[in-house]
């Protein structure tokens, strides 16, 4: 998936840019969707990414390789969406409940779903990265590991702590003492 | 209790399986890269648009003539030189390079060191000095150029002159009038000299103006008189004579857009702020200007008849209005009337905001400001933005528990039911939090129906050094588990059963309390 680094092929824009968003869109998309769960999110999220790389200087990371710049960029910028929007969404949420179920119960586990949403946003970059490659993308350890050029026990002691910090932070929200 | 330790657990198991599901469709995920490299070509024809303007009126491409012609003006001046320093080894002050009328000053024409040299006759002379800069002599200017410790001096009896003062190691290149002295190193500038006074406008660069004890550092887009009584002219009038008039209009944008934009194609919105229902005009509110330029309307495929996808070419709109970097803002008089000048033209967002008043009917996207959109190209020839607004209204109250006990910190909203898509959907307009009485005030409020609800907190939590308090669940429901539940006005939970609360201009709605069950959902 994120192929080593080719700091040799400079692309030449737009129409190279054109290509290799076309090529990796989908991966940006489906990054911020998994997160998200929503369809504008995940296309501004994408507009924003591709509309800052056409306008600013393309980064060197992005040269080299691109489609682990716009995944990390993608995994961040969501990330950063959740933790900015954090009360929009658990309103919004509310009202898109009630309004397709007619005002009925909304489900028993979403809104600490939305909670969750947002502890995830505060793990570290490169922990929200393995998780969102594991979790979202469905990737399995040793996909990840070799996907990021590291081991598969690293991924899987990543992965322990973060599901950890967040049942940590479920747990906080219940009002439990841990 | 071993359910605390297994609600977390399938909390966190549930989420994870929701994480990535469901996965967006083929379909979905093509509109939207479509939809994004759509924006991206919007971009990218704004880009050649303005390429293309400036490869029209000579830039860059003017840039890399001046470099090609200067490399050669600079080759055959060396050549010439070293012919004529032969016979004659003084250097030259300046040589023609081009010329258009009937005068003796004619291309490879050498003008001496402090020889007067007058352009009668001809409409335009371009010339070349020996630093390199470049000054472009109008019909009818006499000039003389010589050498000072520092530099060179152009000393403009008469006429009108553009200077492209080449960026000098050191040293300065001088321009003296009669009444001034003007001092540069690397900018484009325009002076004119006339029996009332001189005049200089400044395109590119830093120019020192020293006119008497005063002294000016001018930047592109400002101007100076050395008489009041001389009166600015458009800049396009000032350098109209000059062939590469064009060119420089267009440097002068790219270096100050906003200013020539306003010097150019000046316009002004007038407007007035009334009461609503009245004619009253209301002093003292504050009027933002937020700009936003045209967007192009090049053929995008997948586009409206116009080209457009109209979806996202609002939403680039609103990005562009919500970067009011630099607005114009102007205050309303004792007639609530206000104007604001030098406007380029464009669409604009007028945004009114005063402490009392509030928008005269809800605004879910921004309840406290009143805003209107103006294009200045389309709006009628009185041009008179008319913006009305209200004294706002509140609504205040208490929540308890079912014990009586007051919540505190505890989330209040005010929310108004849109129609969105078709379906009518509460969209919040103002959220506040009880005080440690338990007492809420939502103010500011603009005229209109509204559904106040509560979140309660069931979460037992530390705050302010005091235990909040904790509603009591039944043993029955111990194993239930809680969430958040908005309980509307009148204790009901479903937005359906929930009666509005209609609010009038300035009233003070008291009384809208709220008794809170505990939320929970049964296993």
């Amino acid at each position: 998936m994120i192929e080593p680094a080719n700091c040799e092929t400079a692309q030449s824009l737009p129409e190279e840019l054109e290509r290799i968003f076309r090529e990796h869109s989908a991966l940006v998309y489906r990054t911020a969707y998994g997160i998200t769960h929503k369809t504008e999110d995940a296309e501004d999220i994408l507009q924003s990414l591709f509309l800052r790389l056409f306008q600013c200087a393309i980064p060197p990371d992005f040269i080299c390789n691109p489609k682990a710049y716009l995944y990390r960029s993608a995994v961040n910028a969501t990330l950063n969406l959740v933790r900015s929007r954090r009360r929009l969404v658990l309103t919004s949420d509310f009202e898109d409940v009630e309004a397709t179920t007619g005002g009925h119960r909304m489900s028993e586990f979403s809104v600490a779903h939305e909670h969750l949403r947002a502890a995830l946003a505060e793990l570290h970059p490169k922990a929200a990265e393995t998780f969102i490659l594991r979790y979202v993308h469905g990737y399995s350890v040793t996909e990840v590991a070799e996907l990021l050029g590291t081991s598969s026990s690293t991924v899987a002691v990543s992965l322990f702590r973060s599901r950890a910090r967040l049942k940590k932070s479920i747990r906080k929200y219940l009002g439990e003492q841990s | 209790m071993k359910y605390k330790r297994e609600i977390p657990t399938k909390i966190l198991d549930s989420f994870l399986a929701k994480l990535g599901e469901p996965v967006p469709s083929v379909e979905q995920m093509n509109q939207a890269t479509d939809n994004a490299l759509n924006i991206l070509r919007i971009e990218h024809g704004k880009r050649r648009t303005a390429i293309e303007t400036n490869e029209t009126s000579g830039l860059p491409a003017f840039r890399l003539r001046w470099l090609v012609t200067s490399g050669i003006a600079a080759g055959v001046s060396i050549a010439l030189l070293l012919a004529v320093n032969v016979n004659r080894p003084a250097e030259a002050a300046a040589v023609v390079e081009a010329a258009e009328g009937s005068s003796l000053l004619r291309a490879g024409h050498r003008i001496e060191p402090n020889q007067t040299v007058s352009t009668d006759g001809n409409d335009w002379t371009r010339l070349t000095l020996a630093d390199g800069s470049r000054v472009e002599a109008g019909n009818a200017t006499a000039f003389s150029i010589g050498k000072v410790s520092d530099g060179i001096r152009l000393n403009l009896a008469r006429g009108r002159a553009i200077v492209t003062a080449s960026k000098q190691r050191s040293g300065h290149l001088y321009v003296e009038t009669s009444d001034c002295t003007v001092s540069v190193t690397g900018t484009v500038f325009s002076v004119s000299v006339d029996p009332e006074g001189s005049h200089i406008s400044v395109m590119e660069g830093e120019v020192h103006v020293q006119h008497g004890q005063v002294e000016r550092t001018l930047t592109p887009g400002q101007e100076f008189s050395t008489n009041p009584a001389v009166k600015p002219v458009m800049l396009r009038e000032q350098i109209g004579w000059s062939p590469r008039a064009e060119s420089l209009i267009a440097l002068f944008q790219q270096s100050a857009p906003q200013i020539s934009q306003l010097q150019n194609e000046p316009d002004s919105i007038k407007g007035v702020v009334t009461h609503a229902g009245t004619s009253d005009g209301l002093a003292g509110v504050l009027i933002t200007l937020c700009g936003s330029r045209r967007l192009p309307t090049p053929n995008i495929p997948g586009g409206d008849a116009n080209g457009l996808d109209r979806k996202k070419d609002k939403k680039l709109q609103a990005v562009k209005n919500s970067n009011c970097n630099n607005p114009l803002n102007a205050n309303t008089d004792g007639q609530g009337r206000f104007s604001i000048h030098g406007v380029a033209p464009g669409t604009y967002t007028i945004r009114a905001s005063h402490d009392a008043f509030v928008a005269a009917a809800v605004n879910p996207a921004n309840p406290g400001l009143v805003s209107a959109a103006v294009d200045i190209d389309t709006r009628q020839s009185n041009g008179e933005v008319a913006l009305s607004m209200a004294r706002g209204a509140a609504v205040s109250g208490r929540i308890r528990d079912t014990d009586g006990n007051m919540l505190v910190n505890t989330t209040v909203e005010a929310a108004v039911m849109i129609p969105q898509k078709g379906v009518l959907t509460l969209r919040t307009v103002m959220s506040v939090e009880t005080n440690d009485r338990g007492e809420y005030r939502m103010h500011s409020l603009p005229p209109g129906d509204y559904y106040v609800s509560v979140f309660p907190r069931l979460v037992d939590s530390i705050a302010a050094g005091f235990k909040l308090k904790v509603p009591n669940v039944p043993a029955a429901q111990t194993k239930a588990e809680f969430v958040q539940r908005r309980t509307f006005y009148g204790g009901v939970a479903n937005v359906a059963d929930a009666a509005p609360i209609t609010v009038k201009e300035g009233e003070e709605v008291t009384s809208i309390d709220f008794t809170i069950r505990p939320a929970v959902l049964p296993r």
